[in-house]
């Protein structure tokens, strides 16, 4: 079911962040509006009925996640120019772009390091920074205080910050 | 580092943080902690006073750079990409020429195919389903393969023209040419019954018009195999288009040969009158479309039939419903001609 639930979000999240680009490319992608449309989408679907929205947000801070992950590591391969890799130019690849490459994958990296240290800490960050989940709504989903939400995301900040800069 | 140090980190960083400022270097000179966690102390400290630019800009400029940086292709060999034709959360599709004979083609490929085995499978379905399919009005498979990097994707009849709706809207087309269209789509489907394959997700996107006035049947990436021992299938209905689902497709309901039956009835519908008989968006199945304006209520019948709520009340097969279309089709011509 977690798989199924993942798969059906990761999906609807593509779907809808390469929706965003055709509207308009100028505008930027808006996370925590993807996963709520990304919900509402999927709500209605038998294999949603059962989920709270809370409990999506959470598969779909995940997702998001992965997404971003994926997408960034197959653009470095492709910059490293991997076996078969040619390149269509279908957009101007803005350096900027390898730079976000990078940030993404060492957050990535950091934030698993982080779980090391303390799980709920990883969850706080996913969940407000790839879910898009206000302090109310992480604070519900993990089953602690606003203000224990407050103080993680602060010294996660904080911390993953001082180790991208060092990185 | 350890999660005691951690512990320690954070309870520092904290405990400076609800000081003022200028109270912080005592309370960080005078502590006799470790000199590592100090030094993270400090750094957590100046990275908190300044403005936290990954986190405070959101995840919105990194997404778009990342998500949208470019198009990362691989080659398909033997076939050259063009342009990109479409894409959506699972697949993407482009426009490709084979190097040697320049011929057309439709390269779908599946993107993260890593994610779950179920989303190949699925891709792998559509691609057995239209390999074993080959008629004038389905567009046929020319080649399967698999990318160095395992991704997994296939070439087939590249369809250049409008979907069947627009078509019938930008050339004009007069009810017995659109039902003539109709016609062409039923026996693709009905050839895809004959080879045990329920579509699942007719609709007009999935039904294109060449520029040269052929109908060619798309997509048939929910396609299921008709099990002969049992009457009906209730998985991957959640891939359905709602705005063309059957009713028993919005009830999480086993799908069959009349699920079909019902899409074939909604497009002919959509086909007669140009628009949708119910909201696109619907979540319930409404008992009975509204009635077309009187001089085609022989073709509303049978609208009514092959979508009717009960699936055992629709046409037991496309044969009987182009049977009925064919003599709604006689009688009118022959009033035309009286």
């Amino acid at each position: 079911m977690i798989d199924d639930l993942f798969v059906l979000a990761y999906e609807e999240l593509r779907r809808l962040a390469l929706a965003v680009r055709r509207n308009d490319p100028s505008e930027t992608l808006n996370p925590t509006a993807l996963v709520h449309e990304a919900f509402m989408k999927l709500s209605g679907t038998n294999s949603f009925e059962a989920t709270s929205p809370l409990y999506f947000k959470r598969v779909a801070a995940r997702a998001m996640r992965q997404v971003l992950v994926e997408a960034a590591r197959r653009r470095q391969a492709e910059k490293r120019g991997g076996v078969g890799f040619v390149r269509i130019s279908l957009d101007d690849w803005p350096e900027v772009a390898a730079t976000s490459n990078e940030e993404l994958l060492t957050l990535d990296v950091t934030l698993r390091e982080l779980a090391q240290l303390n799980p709920r800490q990883e969850q706080v960050v996913e969940a407000r920074f790839f879910g898009g989940l206000d302090v109310a709504e992480t604070a519900a989903l993990l089953n602690i205080s606003e203000e224990t939400v407050a103080r993680d995301w602060r010294a996660a900040k904080a911390w993953l910050s001082s180790e991208l800069r060092r990185r | 580092m350890k999660p005691e140090h951690w512990e320690r980190i954070q309870a520092l960083f904290h405990r400076a943080l609800s000081l003022p400022e200028a109270d912080r270097v005592g309370l960080l000179t005078s502590t006799d902690e470790e000199p590592e966690v100090l030094s993270e102390v400090n750094m957590m400290i100046s990275e908190d006073a300044r403005p936290a630019e990954l986190f405070n800009s959101g995840l919105g400029q990194l997404a778009n750079a990342i998500l949208h940086g470019g198009v990362e292709q691989q080659k398909f060999h033997p076939y050259r990409l063009v342009k990109l034709l479409g894409e959506g959360g699972m697949g993407v599709v482009y426009l490709a020429e084979h190097e040697e004979t320049g011929t057309q083609a439709a390269v779908k490929v599946l993107r993260d195919s890593w994610i779950s085995p179920a989303r190949r499978e699925r891709f792998q379905r559509e691609q057995d389903s239209l390999a074993g399919l080959i008629h004038p009005h389905i567009a046929r498979l020319y080649e399967a393969h698999v990318a160095p990097d395992e991704t997994p994707w296939f070439a087939m009849e590249y369809v250049d023209g409008l979907s069947i709706t627009r078509h019938c809207r930008h050339h004009h087309l007069d009810t017995l040419s659109r039902l003539s269209l109709f016609h062409s789509l039923c026996e693709a489907v009905e050839h895809a019954h004959q080879h045990q394959l329920i579509h699942r997700d007719l609709k007009p996107s999935n039904v294109m018009v060449s520029t040269d006035g052929v109908v060619k049947l798309l997509d048939f990436g929910i396609a299921k195999q008709i099990d002969l021992s049992q009457p009906g299938s209730i998985d991957a209905q959640r891939w359905m288009t709602r705005s063309h689902a059957a009713p028993e497709q919005l009830l999480g309901e086993p799908t069959g040969v009349f699920t079909d039956i019902y899409a074939l009835g909604l497009i002919l519908y959509e086909l007669l009158t140009d628009r949708l008989p119910f909201d696109p968006t619907r979540r319930v199945p409404e008992a009975a479309p509204p009635a077309l304006p009187g001089a085609e209520g022989e073709l509303f019948q049978i609208c009514l039939t092959a979508m009717h709520r009960q699936p055992e009340e629709r046409f037991s097969s496309v044969s009987r419903l182009l049977e009925a279309l064919h003599q709604c089709r006689h009688r009118t011509s022959r009033a035309a001609g009286a």
